[in-house]
């Protein structure tokens, strides 16, 4: 590191010959005051895998797995809380020692940008690049671009637990190398080794063995706090010996001066040096906690809801109930005797100690008769670090993370001297600073802490579609998980209108189509349409507008496919006769059903209500199926709906000319001939050469009010029902229509409301929901409120996932709540979530809040839908000062006058 | 509803000493204080006591030197104790400070602390004169010349 230094030379020769003698006090404080190394040996001496040799002993570290928490009902969190602490317990007591040293570690790591992109492009066949547009590189850029900047993070919660002294150095080699025949020392680290990971890899920490990348990570991190730090380092060699040991102290330096409030940490990114200042503050006395019943975060991750990262470090050690006791006895005693001594000068005791006497009989009962989640205590140093560019920037941020801890849990955090002896303590395998700030406490309430708490929902691998509101965790979402892994493939979304469901829709769509994923998707608005235009999607992507389609493109029968036996043969590719015969009758059952539908959805409800209207329409069908003189000798598929108005034409019954006038009303409507031709011939099966990506939109069209009643619909508004109904059935098609079911599809549905309110839609999502996982298609069914999707039976038990987003009552967040399997409690959040954000249960059933991400990839600028003001400044020259008379306010006077 | 307690309650508790049996102080110092400021005023005492050999003799050299003594270590005790705390006793104080002190380190390598000192600006041989306003005469007088009538 280096000071521009100003060459004086020049000027000092200019000058009279002066003394540079610093006076006694600049001596004293350039002495004290000017900053200094801090220098400390580190106590490592070798790593190997979740083992860390140090002077004081060997320290088996694990990596915590990430726990969803936020949408937890209170049993489930209490039950959670109660197996940690359990937990907690038996590693304290485990071992016959007086202290178990433990070190909570919990830091924030960058998301593996280069790993997921390495992983997308070779798992992914993306359509070839269109010349002057985003290539599929590009998309993979800015998505690691957005991965891998400092926005986006997750936490990273480790524990590392004393499992024996230093071993002799032939125990030591048979751990690092490996042997047939270890040491009994080996063999006991070993059994204390694998005792731990049964313990902490099962329920509530899902714990896993630290590698010696992690162990390389938390090294580099803790050295150089602030700093990025190589996510995967010596992975091959697993081992990190003395020597090696060097690089995470080389090039980097701790400075500080005495008394001084932080630590200037100085190391370089990417060869270009660097600094952060940090900021270590020390928890006080801690007040009583009522939790979880409080409703309040636990005590750790009260600190995720701070805008900037922290570091904590838990260092100290755990002692047992029984190695306890003496001291808890002499506590007691000690307070008796100050009650006596008041007594004895004939004084009130003061509260206080009558409380303390009060606790300390409690902390006795629990010590020596409590089970384990009660006696074992866990005694040490509570520090978190805070960390900014500038020193100012980092005591400001220390100050917040005191405020906010103040404000919330009443935790007093104070800013300590001795910095960096305290920022030594974050480094695994460092010795604790053993006096001041020492806070005991039992393992329940260090289990509160929950440090690995943080949200994660969607999959491993998939398209970045956004992050975790609370833990600013990506959000990647395969949405062909649940298919692959024999689970459903669809996936609904409740949202307001302007709650994100486009956008949504969109950012799923584009990574879709570059990947190569078949994708239909029914826009009736059309604000996704514009999509078939992007530049780098147009040659793939068509807007279908069914208002310029031939007639009879959405003729009920045909929508309806039918079975093929290819798809009924078994390995030996003989036919399951059964199988087919029972798929023949269910499609002609659901063609039947879906007519039927379609001709309700025509008529109005005092006509539905009429006598013999629904006995006139059962037998038009019936006489289709089995005396037409056409319909018989043809394939289903090709039936002609006008068929029923002639049949209902010659009937004798009064009823049916209201039914026939009501119906042909409909066919002349706007867009009717796509469901009732005007011509009486057989619908002829329709060229279908649909694209990668197609989206079917149909302007003119005016859905009814969801809120409102059937009842007080106009003509217009009744007849767009059939129009959606069907063009969600025409979209679905697209799963059948490929010979290999493993081939990814997807099937986008807007406004599927209308759905839900009709047998046949329902029977529809519940075949999507059954076939998506044998075709391999993801659905998603958009609708405004959740319960058009709670409507559909048993179809919550077949969706993969949900999405609920901005709701606008109470009555519909609860419906939202239910949706989502999560206490209605939580309803009122749903009432203030912003524009794209979604309360998410993802196809393993975890839950968290998301935030869809529309601002990484410049397409995707396209898919904000919602209008709102333009950013553009309102002043664009240089202001000037007000006049203090307007010119023309004088001439209007002027004017007024005159015209008097 | 459970109930989270840390061990804090019965360990910061406060403990004084009131005095011994039968006598009560007006004031209430804890342990501590009470050994910090005994522990002083002896020393003071007998610093005191060596110091004001010449001037005092007999009681009053006793007598003065105790005064010294108890008043340096009452003041010095009232410090430490306002000081002190339960998460910074006073050993914790003491050892702070003579570890920031006692681990200083070296200096960074390769930085150059540059300390520009300037002259007196009238020593500088090409100091540009600056035409200052007097508001008074005394400059006048300070060179012997006469004051400067009136207009």
């Amino acid at each position: 590191m280096t000071l521009t230094a100003v060459d004086e030379a020049p000027r000092r020769a200019a000058l009279p010959d002066i003394p540079d003698k610093p006076t006694i006090r600049q001596r004293v404080t350039g002495w004290f005051g000017t900053t200094r190394i801090y220098d400390f040996p580190i106590q490592t001496d070798q790593i190997a895998g979740p083992l860390q040799f140090t002077t004081d002993g060997v320290l088996a570290w694990f990596v915590l797995a990430p726990l969803n928490w936020e949408f937890k009902t209170r049993d489930e969190r209490e039950q959670l809380w109660d197996v940690m602490s359990a937990k907690l317990g038996l590693i304290a007591t485990s071992l016959d020692v007086d202290k178990r040293p433990v070190h909570v570690r919990r830091s924030t790591q960058p998301y593996a940008a280069y790993e997921w992109a390495a992983r997308m492009a070779a798992e992914s066949t993306p359509v070839p690049d269109v010349p002057g547009a985003p290539s599929f590189e590009d998309y993979l850029v800015y998505a690691q671009q957005q991965l891998g900047s400092g926005s986006l993070e997750q936490k990273m919660a480790t524990i590392g637990i004393w499992i024996g002294d230093p071993p002799c150095d032939e125990a030591k080699r048979d751990l690092i190398e490996g042997s047939e025949t270890p040491h009994e020392e080996a063999e006991l680290i070993i059994d204390r080794l694998r005792e731990l990971e049964t313990i902490i890899s099962g329920a509530a920490f899902d714990g896993r063995l630290a590698t010696a990348a992690d162990m390389a990570f938390l090294m580099h991190r803790s050295m150089s706090v602030g700093m990025p730090a190589p996510m995967n380092t010596n992975i091959g060699a697993n081992r990190w010996s003395a020597n090696e040991l060097g690089q995470f102290v080389d090039r980097r330096e701790w400075l500080t001066s005495p008394y001084a409030p932080s630590v200037e940490v100085v190391g370089e990114i990417e060869g270009a040096p660097a600094r952060r200042h940090v900021v270590v503050v020390s928890l006080g006395a801690t007040p009583d906690l009522t939790w979880p019943d409080s409703g309040a975060d636990a005590w750790m991750a009260l600190g995720d809801r701070l805008n900037f990262p922290v570091e904590w470090s838990l260092n100290g050690y755990f002692i047992s109930g029984r190695k306890l006791e003496s001291k808890a006895v002499t506590e007691l005693h000690m307070i008796n005797n100050i009650v006596k001594h008041y007594e004895e000068h004939r004084m009130p005791v003061p509260d206080e100690i009558m409380e303390s006497r009060t606790a300390a009989k409690q902390t006795l009962r629990q010590i020596t008769q409590g089970d384990i989640r009660d006696a074992p205590r866990w005694f040490g140093s509570v520090r978190v670090a805070v960390y900014a560019d500038t020193r100012a920037e980092a005591i400001k941020r220390a100050r917040k993370f005191r405020h906010h801890y103040a404000e919330h849990a009443h935790f007093p955090w104070s800013n300590t001297h001795y910095q960096g002896r305290m920022l030594r303590e974050f480094v695994p395998g460092e010795p604790r600073l053993e006096q001041g700030w020492e806070r005991r406490f039992n393992v329940a309430f260090l289990a509160a802490a929950m440090p690995h708490i943080a949200s994660h929902v969607g999959t491993e691998d998939g398209p970045y579609i956004g992050h975790a509101v609370l833990s600013r965790r990506a959000w990647l979402s395969n949405l062909h998980w649940g298919p692959e892994h024999n689970r459903s493939g669809l996936m609904t979304v409740s949202a307001a209108q302007g709650g994100g469901k486009s956008m949504l829709l969109g950012c799923y769509m584009h990574p879709a189509t570059i990947l190569g994923e078949l994708t239909v998707a029914v826009d009736p608005s059309g604000p996704l349409g514009g999509m078939a235009r992007w530049p780098e999607l147009a040659p793939y992507a068509e807007e279908k507008n069914l208002a310029e389609a031939p007639e009879g493109t959405l003729a009920p029968w045909r929508l309806v496919p039918s079975p093929q036996k290819e798809h009924y043969l078994n390995a030996d590719g003989v036919l399951n006769e059964i199988g087919y015969d029972n798929a023949l009758k269910s499609a002609k059952s659901e063609r039947t059903q879906l007519m039927s539908d379609v001709l309700r959805m025509f008529l109005s409800s005092r006509l539905l209500r009429t006598h013999n209207v629904d006995d006139l329409l059962s037998e038009a069908l019936w006489h289709l199926q089995e005396e037409h003189h056409i319909a018989t000798r043809i394939d289903p598929t090709m039936w002609n709906p006008r068929w029923i108005i002639e049949f209902l034409e010659k009937s004798s019954d009064p009823a049916a000319r209201p039914l026939v006038r009501e119906l042909r009303t409909a066919a002349e409507f706007t867009l009717g001939s796509l469901i009732i031709p005007e011509h009486s011939d057989p619908i002829a099966d329709l060229p279908s050469e649909n694209k990668l990506l197609t989206i079917i939109t149909m302007p003119g069209l005016e859905p009814p009010p969801e809120t409102s009643d059937r009842d007080t619909w106009g003509v217009k508004e009744r007849q767009t029902q059939p129009m959606l109904h069907l063009a969600a059935y025409l979209a679905s098609k697209i799963i059948y229509g490929q010979s290999d079911r493993s081939l990814r599809k997807n099937v986008f549905l807007d406004e599927s409301h209308v759905l839900s309110r009709w047998p046949s839609g329902r029977a529809l999502l519940l075949r999507l929901s059954r076939d998506s996982r044998k075709w391999n298609t993801a659905i998603l069914a958009c609708s405004q409120d959740p319960a058009d999707h709670l409507a559909i039976g048993k179809l919550d038990a077949l969706t993969g996932g949900c999405f609920v987003g901005r709701l606008p009552s109470i009555e519909a967040a609860q419906r939202g709540c239910q949706a989502l399997g999560i206490s209605p409690k939580h309803a009122p959040a749903f009432l203030d979530l912003e524009d794209g954000q979604f309360v998410h249960m993802d196809a393993e059933r975890r839950v968290a809040l998301v935030q869809v991400d529309a601002s990484w990839h410049p397409s995707h600028e396209r898919l904000k839908t919602t209008p709102g003001r333009h950013k553009r400044s309102l002043y664009t020259g240089k202001l000037a000062p007000a006049p203090l008379i307007d010119d023309r306010l004088l001439s209007d006077l002027e004017a007024q006058v005159l015209a008097a | 509803m459970p109930l989270l307690r840390s061990d804090d309650t019965q360990r910061r508790i406060r403990a004084v000493w009131l005095g011994p049996r039968g006598i009560t102080w007006k004031w209430e110092w804890s342990y501590s204080q009470w050994i910090v400021t005994l522990t002083l005023t002896a020393i003071g005492f007998l610093v005191a006591y060596q110091l004001f050999g010449a001037m005092f003799g007999g009681g009053e050299r006793i007598l003065v030197s105790f005064a010294a003594g108890a008043g340096l270590g009452t003041q010095i005790g009232a410090f430490v104790a306002k000081k002190a705390s339960f998460d910074q006793p006073i050993h914790f104080l003491v050892g702070q400070t003579w570890r920031e002190f006692r681990h200083l380190g070296r200096r960074p390598e390769g930085e150059q602390r540059i300390r520009l000192t300037f002259p007196p600006i009238t020593d500088l041989p090409t100091t540009p004169t600056t035409p200052k306003e007097h508001t008074d005469d005394s400059h006048r007088r300070r060179r012997g010349a006469a004051p400067r009538r009136a207009a």
